[in-house]
């Protein structure tokens, strides 16, 4: 008998706007925070470069608890199934 | 999502024809595909904003040269209660790539710097092996809650004034005269530094005309900025404190667009007013950051861009800048609100980016001189 499935955490995304939105299911609770966004960067088509090529850094709000988590954090530690994730950028106008 | 099965070149020559080299490229089509999507629904204004259509992308062959070269592509929008709609865009889409291939050409010194060069691009069948990236989990878009308020487009139109350049592609915007004061205030108290905000607002739709719009509503000022002379760094505190004020106002408002100052009288001080005026960083100045948070930020093909030109004294100019077939370009808008003249103000005329493109007979597309603004 093989090891059980987990079925992995359910979460929704936003982008900053809200006008962007996606449910997002089976993420595995031992992926960091840093992989999630990172992963979610293209299936929201969310430009991973500003202007002079540089990486952007994009923060994960935790709607629930008001926070941003770190990249480190363990998807499993810090999420709940139901949980809204909002992805937030620093970026620059010239 | 998009379907496409082609991966693209672009070529290189000097105007004499001498082949400066090819290289593959990364193509964004977000913004194309937002425009297309965008044309469906303006076509048809009374159906809900749908999900999961389906925009297939297939390259224009160019008409004399042939397979593999293109003189454009056809974004096709499937819809599932609807006729399909297609877009068709030329080559124009692809000057900015042009023009950072250029630049890799300066650096290597195959291109002097300000030497014009052509482009052609060419597509490529991709192999289907390359296409799958497998994800360790899934994801599904949702429907973006956006209601379309119902309102008379014809009375919002008496009750403005136009300011700008008026394209029939753009999809017509009203702001009113208090939040552009607003704006220029906050310019002006940011004094050396630059400073901007969010432009929120409804989409409109008029069952009569056919029509979406977008009625601007309110700005709020942005907050957690770092801010100098030349840039402003939007943090994600910024977007948070935005949210909040937007969860606050319980007006179903949402995030049309973004403003940002140009203190042009400091960039420019040692000039004149008039030649402050005059000057191209004072009208329709659109920096490659300023791009890029744009496509970053406001990538729906209603979303809009305002600069403030704060000039010396208490004048300033404004620049409207949108999505035009996936091409953020300077556009024309409608001030609603009070009627009085503001001599300050004029009309922003000229192009985003100091480039031309011309069809040309000798089947080369496009004409860049490899230099940009800003």
């Amino acid at each position: 008998m093989g090891k059980p499935e987990t079925m992995g955490v359910g979460l929704s995304v936003l982008d900053v706007s809200g006008q962007r939105k996606r449910n997002v299911s089976n993420v595995p609770e031992d992926s960091t925070v840093g992989e999630l966004v990172q992963g979610l960067l293209s299936q929201m088509d969310l430009p991973q470069n500003d202007a002079s090529g540089r990486p952007l850094t994009y923060h994960a709000r935790l709607e629930r608890e008001g926070r941003h988590l770190l990249a480190s954090e363990r998807v499993g530690d810090a999420l709940q199934t139901g949980d809204q994730l909002v992805l937030q950028p620093n970026i620059d106008a010239g | 999502m998009l379907k496409n099965d082609y991966r693209y070149a672009l070529m290189l020559y000097r105007e004499g024809k001498a082949s400066l080299g090819q290289v593959a490229v990364t193509v964004d089509w977000e913004p194309a595909r937002q425009w297309a999507e965008f044309r469906a629904q303006r076509q048809s204004p009374a159906r809900a904003f749908e999900t999961g259509r389906v925009s297939v992308l297939q390259p224009l062959w160019h008409s004399t040269l042939g397979e593999p070269y293109i003189k454009g592509f056809r974004l096709s929008v499937e819809s599932k209660d609807g006729p399909e709609v297609f877009v068709d865009f030329n080559t124009s889409y692809f000057r900015q790539l042009a023009k950072r291939a250029s630049a890799l050409l300066v650096k290597k010194g195959v291109l002097k710097k300000g030497e014009r060069f052509k482009y052609l691009l060419a597509a490529f069948p991709v192999q289907k092996m390359q296409e799958t990236v497998k994800l360790k989990f899934t994801t599904e878009e949702v429907a973006p809650d956006l209601a379309l308020k119902e309102s008379s487009l014809n009375e919002s139109l008496q009750e403005s004034s136009f300011q700008g350049r008026h394209d029939d592609e753009d999809m017509p915007l009203f702001v009113p005269r208090r939040v552009l004061e607003e704006a220029k205030a906050l310019s002006k108290q940011a004094g050396t530094k630059e400073t901007g905000g969010i432009l929120i607002g409804h989409l409109g739709r008029d069952s009569g005309a056919q029509e979406i719009f977008a009625e601007v509503t309110a700005q709020i000022p942005a907050r957690h900025t770092e801010a100098s002379l030349t840039s402003l760094t939007f943090t994600s505190e910024t977007w948070t404190d935005v949210r909040a004020a937007l969860d606050l106002r319980r007006q179903g408002e949402l995030m049309l667009g973004w403003w940002h100052s140009h203190p042009v009288r400091e960039w420019c001080k040692d000039c004149s007013q008039e030649s402050q005026k005059a000057c191209t960083m004072a009208s329709d100045f659109f920096s490659a950051h300023d791009h890029a948070l744009h496509r970053t930020i406001f990538p729906r093909a209603y979303s809009v861009a305002l600069v403030v030109n704060d000039l010396a004294d208490d004048a300033a100019t404004f620049s409207m800048f949108g999505w035009r077939r996936g091409l953020l370009e300077a556009r024309g808008f409608h001030i609603t609100g009070t009627q009085e003249q503001n001599s300050e103000r004029r009309a922003p005329t000229t192009a985003t980016l100091s480039t031309s493109s011309v069809l040309r007979p000798d089947g080369f597309e496009s004409t860049v001189e490899n230099q940009t603004r800003g």
